[in-house]
């Protein structure tokens, strides 16, 4: 159904009132990407979620929104996503456009920030990095940083990132040792972190592979929380695989334990602290201030090739879209509801309203599904994948059964509040005793 | 035991995707008019029927333990009597299959005559050696001024004769029994016209159908094996495209039917509005667990104990579903949510996504939360269910008593475990409160 009062209110109320440094817009600018990874959704469905549009087109739509971003003296930042922006010239194009607009601002209205998830591959080139270089003090000079995220999986599993092609922009893919040792020193310049995703294919060789991580990053000076652990949450995952998963994560967990010293209450101190724990073992315990754990509640995203309003990324199949910000008669964009019951019902979603979920005996302690690769599972947005579901069961088991190991189960418990210190007993109760 | 196997096992009734032509065109119907696509549709089911592949693929889905399960065969589609010559074949080799089969069902709206609806769809079932039941559905509105208006001129004498003619040339003993009954379905439109002329309008839709069973219980004297009952309750239009306005009229309406003289209508005996109130009776009962005992939805079993099949032998969550998808020809299979399809590898994977919608029931419901909640913010229905819970269990569960979920939801927001404003609307703006006042008086 459309409404565009109910649309409006409902932008008002989940998105404008809460842009922040930390809640911003997500541009979806391009799918196209030199790398295919394995488990990467665009590949399968880029046809149905991402329309084709020029360059010229998407640059122009860019243009309107932030115009609209300044007229509505939104105070926040930008997601720049994509397939991989520093491969191709369009990326360059955008962050010209960006610096152009926000260099006539006032400091104050500029943007908190642009965040730009990167393959790095741009590192193989000189050129290139000097060129990204280029761009990163342009925007640091305006007070407007560039935040790139390294989706980088491992050296050891490159495998599941292969090279597929080349974009408008000569880019010759070796990722030797040479690569890395120029990426970490670049991360480690900057300040960026690396996001490598756990996929069930190679999961065999993640313990080796954050070995190697674990060496790159303290021979970059770097940290270990300087690894943001995130398991793909796609249907694959075997019996088989959730084993040599939850191998990996006792791996870990020894390495924590080892970290502390053996010392049980530094060892709490770091998994609490979640700054300095791995993200993995740790962000289950503090929960979130909202409906879902990912961003699909807070971040407002604008497909640029359309300028269509999708609830994500993953989610801009047609049925599904919002509605479209169109550009009246003074090329000021207003928005166009088209579904706004879906709009309604997934600003609304949690753990409480979700089917299985909502009756599930771990609701609280599990870090939920990704809404994309459910509708891709089994063509229903809300339902989640069992295979996904014994994943993170078993995540939880491994935690539990290692706390019990090293004698702080009871000490976890009385950290966490009591509804999910009941469902760590649970899991206890059912599956380790 | 695999995933299919298990889903079949609960399943007591086949619905089949009978026929996708009609002979009318009624104007609240919410199956897309294209008449080359449904008439297209019908030829290859025809195919499928006269060379025996339609009961071939139907069959095909069933093993020895699973066949045993069906008890219930209903027709569905569009105006399932344009394809009646095809009956006798069909069902003979259904009920060989299935031997516990013994009750058919389909709707007609009999423009095709009575007659023909006794030749093709009951003669074969007398003939054969079980007891069987079959019942008719036949579609009236309502007075010519209502039915005419909404199906086609002479449709109201046209359905009458049918219904009658049936229940003359039954025989006095078979092996086969025979229930009928009217559906009337009610426009807003209607509902307004009937609001602007008074209690008169609304007490001769009553006697309208009061007269019809008086005169169908004379032409069944000394046949027990018939039993109808042509006392017609409203039925409302679903999903329709409702708005606030609707809804107001509907809840005038609803006041309006209170007024009525009960005893120039002695023949009916309950409240003169059913629908919904099994969804009022889910919260007015005390009993603790009514809402679970009617999880799947309150009208619906679709995927629970009831499949869909079509000629094809695709398998899908509901029959309203199945039309969806068998009209619009051009929507992929894999862009729906909830259609099973058989020739889909990842079918299995969508029965268990459509039975989230039966196991699920308190998800949906605080699902229903934020449109119902968002309705209520902006003005467009009653201000207590924003701030009262109850009040919006008590809405929800009334729409469930009324209206088709899984298949609606689906159409109007590519999800079927969304609750469409249209339900909202027209129960929301004052019609609950009236259903429960019949509610409570009837009972």
């Amino acid at each position: 159904m459309k409404n565009n009062r109910y649309a409006e209110y409902l932008l008002q109320n989940y998105y404008y009132s809460n842009f922040s440094m930390f809640r911003d817009i997500e541009l979806i600018i391009s799918g196209d990407c030199n790398l295919n990874c394995k488990y990467c959704y665009l590949w399968k469905n880029k046809n149905n979620i991402l329309p084709s549009a020029s360059d010229e087109k998407v640059l122009a739509n860019l243009e309107l929104v932030l115009n609209w971003i300044e007229k509505n003296q939104f105070k926040t930042g930008l997601s720049l996503f994509s397939g991989e922006l520093f491969a191709q010239s369009l990326g360059f194009k955008t962050l010209d456009i960006i610096y152009e607009h926000q260099v006539k601002l006032e400091p104050e209205q500029r943007l908190y920030r642009i965040t730009i998830p990167t393959n790095f591959t741009f590192i193989c080139s000189d050129e290139l990095t000097t060129r990204v270089e280029e761009y990163l003090k342009k925007f640091a000079d305006l007070g407007v940083p560039l935040l790139l995220s390294a989706s980088v999986d491992g050296a050891l599993i490159e495998d599941n990132r292969p090279h597929s092609c080349e974009l408008d922009i000569p880019l010759k893919v070796i990722r030797d040792d040479a690569y890395y040792e120029k990426l970490f020193a670049f991360c480690r310049k900057y300040y960026y972190k690396f996001h490598p995703m756990i996929h069930s294919q190679h999961i065999d060789k993640w313990i080796d592979n954050y070995e190697w991580y674990k060496q790159m990053l303290l021979s970059h000076d770097m940290h270990l929380s300087d690894l943001y652990l995130l398991e793909v949450r796609n249907e694959e995952w075997t019996q088989e695989d959730i084993k040599e998963f939850q191998k990996f994560l006792e791996y870990l967990q020894e390495d924590l334990w080892n970290i502390a010293g053996g010392d049980s209450e530094k060892y709490l101190e770091l998994l609490f602290s979640h700054e300095e724990s791995f993200n993995i073992l740790s962000s289950f315990l503090k929960g979130n201030d909202r409906g879902l754990g990912c961003s699909l509640q807070t971040e407002l995203c604008i497909r640029l090739t359309d300028l269509a309003v999708p609830p994500c990324h993953r989610t801009a199949y047609p049925q599904f879209l919002y509605g479209y910000f169109v550009p009246d008669e003074e090329n000021i964009l207003r928005f166009e509801s088209e579904n706004i019951e879906i709009m309604s019902m997934i600003l609304g979603l949690s753990i409480e309203n979700m089917p299985y979920c909502a009756e599930c005996p771990i609701n609280t302690i599990c870090t939920g599904q990704c809404i994309g690769a459910m509708y891709e599972s089994h063509r229903n947005l809300i339902v989640p994948i069992p295979s996904v579901c014994a994943l993170e069961h078993a995540k939880l088991v491994s935690y539990v059964e290692f706390w019990i190991k090293k004698d702080i189960y009871r000490r976890v418990l009385a950290r966490v509040p009591r509804d999910r210190a009941k469902q760590f007993e649970y899991i206890r109760r059912t599956c380790l005793c | 035991m695999d995933f299919l196997e298990a889903s079949l096992v609960n399943t007591k009734a086949l619905s089949i995707h009978w026929t996708s032509d009609c002979n009318m065109a009624c104007t609240y119907c919410y199956i897309k008019k294209d008449k080359k696509c449904m008439s297209d549709l019908n030829y290859k089911i025809c195919q499928a029927l006269k060379d025996g592949t339609f009961a071939e693929n139907v069959k095909k889905h069933f093993n020895d333990t699973t066949r045993r399960q069906i008890e219930i065969l209903s027709l569905w589609g569009a105006e399932p009597t344009i394809n009646g010559q095809y009956f006798a074949q069909f069902i003979n080799d259904m009920l060989d299959f299935f031997p516990n089969l013994t009750s058919m069902m389909f709707s007609t709206n009999s423009w095709v005559g009575g007659d023909k609806i006794y030749d093709d769809f009951i003669i074969p079932l007398l003939s054969y050696p079980r007891q069987l039941h079959i019942t008719i559905q036949f579609s009236l509105d309502g007075p010519a001024w209502i039915n005419d208006r909404s199906r086609k001129q002479g449709a109201t004498e046209t359905t009458i004769q049918g219904a009658y003619s049936v229940l003359k040339r039954f025989p006095e003993k078979s092996n086969l029994t025979y229930s009928s009954h009217f559906k009337a379905t009610l426009s807003t439109e209607v509902m307004q016209e009937m609001n602007d002329r008074g209690i008169p309008a609304f007490e001769e839709y009553y006697q309208f159908f009061q007269e019809i069973d008086e005169e169908a219980h004379k032409l069944c004297e000394g046949k027990e094996n018939i039993s109808v009952n042509y006392l017609s309750l409203p039925t409302l239009v679903d999903p329709g495209e409702h708005t606030p306005e609707d809804g107001k009229i509907f809840a005038q309406w609803l006041r309006n039917l209170q007024l009525i003289d009960r005893n120039k209508i002695s023949r009916y005996q309950g409240p003169l509005f059913y629908q919904a109130l099994l969804g009022v009776d889910m919260i007015l009962s005390k009993e603790p667990n009514y809402l679970f005992k009617y999880n799947n939805s309150g009208s619906c079993s679709a995927s629970n104990t009831e499949i869909t099949i079509d000629y094809l032998g695709n398998i899908y969550t509901c029959e309203r579903l199945c039309r969806q998808l068998a009209y619009n020809h051009m929507t992929p299979a894999l862009e729906s949510n909830t259609n099973m399809r058989a020739n889909d590898k990842k079918w299995l994977r969508k029965v268990y996504a459509s039975q989230a919608f039966h196991n699920n029931f308190w998800a949906r419901r605080r699902l229903a939360d934020s449109t119902i909640l968002l309705a209520a913010k902006m003005g467009d229905i009653d201000e207590k269910y924003f701030t009262n819970e109850d009040a919006r269990t008590v809405l929800y569960c009334a729409s469930m008593g009324m209206m088709c979920h899984i298949g609606i939801e689906e159409e109007h927001a590519s999800n079927p475990f969304v609750f469409p404003f249209t339900y909202i609307y027209l129960l929301g703006n004052g019609a609950i409160d009236e259903l429960i006042k019949i509610s409570g008086g009837a009972r």
